[in-house]
């Protein structure tokens, strides 16, 4: 059964994500059909049939409402049961229109695929739910980091659309976009997670040790690492919002996570209990985030991460 | 300015969430339920835009009776009037039948913006506002932190993975609230009891149908249970041996 899935692009690169949606694809369909948009996107996708490309100057940033358009004439062309596209914060978006658009039932932000069956998380995580969906076309965006990126090599074959878009479809339109640099990678995409709560005591202190240790895990492992924070962090305005975990910030699911100076309240758990390793440093060994923790310090950070990030700087 | 504000029934963050028996559900008693923290946003933005524009302002839910709790607090933060799609076992519905009901509301209302939060936290969708939009053929604007409402168009700013970003669009409009987006008051006394004289209307709809179903729900994966480290070179052996990062 055939598959589609919108490649979504940034500076004409298909995105991570989406190349992880492509192999969820792959997994589900022995046709995968891919719509590439973008602002005069690379072709150099592999793992598809056939690779629909339609670039706009326009789409330097991408837009929800002329990308559903796309997606509309392709699925005119060839129909397919699946239409597949990351859960990025413009995957979210345009998944809600697609299924609009097909009138077609959604799965959004799941994580798992096993025997015909969904997983996600529901309830914050809190709950776990094995979903039955079916339809003619179904909506399914995987969540980024959870699927593995195609290895499939086939080269697909390109075919250009050449669609007129009407005008409305760019009223929403961004003026300004102050991209984040490079090294402020965002927690949802890391490797590291590396999370300061108010037990860092101050803006100071959380400002010069999180990003210290960020750092120096990121030059001794050679991996992607972000700092996040509790939200008691965040409300003291030691760091931006965008980099709350938890309920009401974002869900992370790193390699390793590490909680200093947060207590683990339920809020804080729904964001993060699905990392792979989590390794808590907090004085009070009655902390909640001791009893989901793989590994733990009861210790003053004070006493810790000065002697950490010395010896991560000799690895 | 017409606003239609969309909010949900869903169990308090700080509530202890375990299946039930059957795992077709989740353990509803004990549990206490609020407004979805992110349309809370929505409700607190629909006030404060009445209180310098005037208009009106429309709460809606895809709800049991008991959702009227949620209606009648947001009643209380100063919407003027409520609609209920009635639904029993609503938490049921995919984001396709909810979008839908919504839509058909805005068809009926006509507001100049449909607000609501950018992700439920019961069944953690963030379809929504795409699907409203695209069905009634309003403008989208996602994620939003901040917003101000012109004449003829809003300016708003979003936070996404790519970073801060300034975004304008023309009325009408679909806004999503992210976090930030305003602080959200509690209702005076006054405004609970102005709330109680306040319409709910009951309507029913046929929602389309789809093959959508929770087979069972599970509890997260058990934890191994904590190792404790004694100094940072056990961390360090830890990171090299065990998670194997360095
Ligand atoms: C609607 C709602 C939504 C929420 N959403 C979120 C959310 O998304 N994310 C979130 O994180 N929270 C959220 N919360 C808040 C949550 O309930 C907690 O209040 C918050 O997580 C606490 O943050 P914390 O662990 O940093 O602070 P605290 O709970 O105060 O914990 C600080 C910890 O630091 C330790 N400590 C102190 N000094 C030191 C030291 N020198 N060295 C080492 N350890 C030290 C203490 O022992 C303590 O355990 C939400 C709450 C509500 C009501
Ligand atoms: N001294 C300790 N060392 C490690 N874990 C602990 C310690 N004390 C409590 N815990 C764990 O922390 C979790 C929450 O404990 P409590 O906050 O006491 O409910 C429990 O799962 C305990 O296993």
């Amino acid at each position: 059964m055939k598959a589609l899935v919108v490649l979504e692009t940034l500076k004409g690169k298909v995105r991570e994500a989406s190349h992880e949606a492509l192999g969820f694809a792959r997994e589900l369909s022995d046709e995968v059909v891919g719509v590439l948009v973008g602002k005069e996107p690379e072709r150099d996708v592999r793992g598809l049939e056939r690779v629909y490309v339609f670039s706009d100057p326009r789409l330097d940033i991408p837009l929800s409402a002329p990308v559903a358009k796309v997606v509309e004439e392709v699925f005119r062309r060839e129909g397919g049961k699946y239409v597949v596209l990351a859960a990025t914060p413009f995957g979210k978006e345009l998944g809600g229109r697609l299924a609009a658009l097909f009138n077609a039932p959604i799965l959004d932000d799941f994580t798992g695929y096993e025997d015909g069956l969904f997983v996600k998380g529901f309830y914050s995580n809190k709950v776990f739910a094995k979903i039955r969906i079916d339809g003619s076309p179904v909506i399914l965006s995987p969540r980024p980091r959870a699927f593995k990126p195609s290895q499939d090599t086939r080269e697909p074959e390109y075919v250009d659309l050449d669609l007129a878009l009407d005008e409305s479809l760019f009223a929403a339109h961004p003026v300004e976009v102050k991209e984040k640099s490079p090294e402020d990678i965002d927690v949802t995409e890391a490797d590291i997670v590396v999370s300061g709560g108010r037990g860092m005591g101050s803006a100071e202190n959380y400002q010069k040790w999180i990003p210290a240790l960020k750092d120096a895990l990121a030059k001794a492992t050679g991996m992607k690492v972000a700092y996040g924070a509790s939200r008691a962090a965040v409300d003291a305005g030691w760091v931006d919002h965008s980099h709350q975990v938890g309920q009401t910030g974002k869900t992370v699911s790193p390699l390793v996570y590490f909680a200093i100076g947060i207590s683990g309240a339920i809020q804080h758990q729904a964001g993060m209990r699905t990392s792979k390793t989590i390794i808590a440093i907090n004085k009070d060994p009655e902390a909640p985030i001791f009893g989901l923790a793989d590994y733990g310090m009861v210790s003053k950070w004070e006493d810790v991460l000065p002697g950490l990030i010395e010896k991560l700087k000799g690895e | 300015m017409k606003i239609l504000v969309y909010i949900r029934r869903t169990p308090d963050t700080a509530a202890v969430i375990k299946p039930s028996e059957d795992r077709k559900d989740i353990v509803r008693e004990g549990v206490s339920f609020i407004i979805n923290p992110y349309d809370e946003f929505a409700v607190q933005e629909a006030v404060n835009l009445k209180g310098i524009k005037g208009g009106e302002t429309v709460v809606m839910t895809v709800g049991d009776d008991s959702s009227v709790e949620q209606l009648r607090r947001a009643l209380a933060m100063g919407m003027d009037r409520a609609v209920l799609v009635k639904h029993e076992r609503f938490w049921e519905l995919n984001p396709s039948q909810v979008g839908y009901a919504i839509a058909e509301v805005a068809k009926r209302e006509k507001p100049d913006i449909v607000l609501m939060g950018k992700v439920t936290i019961d069944d953690y969708t963030y379809a929504l506002p795409g699907y409203v939009a695209q069905a009634l053929g309003y403008n989208l604007l996602t994620y939003v932190t901040h917003a101000e409402y012109g004449d003829s168009s809003v300016k708003v700013e979003r936070e996404t993975d790519i970073g801060k970003e300034v975004w304008e669009a023309p009325y009408p409009v679909v806004i999503s609230a992210e976090r930030g987006l305003n602080e959200p008051k509690i209702p005076t006394v006054m405004g609970i009891m102005k709330a109680k004289k306040k319409p709910v209307e009951v309507l029913e709809m046929d929602l389309p149908r789809y093959t959508y179903e929770v087979v069972e729900f599970n509890p997260p994966p058990p934890r191994k249970g904590v190792k404790l480290l004694e100094s940072v070179d056990d961390l360090i052996r830890v990171l090299k041996e065990e998670v194997k990062i360095l």
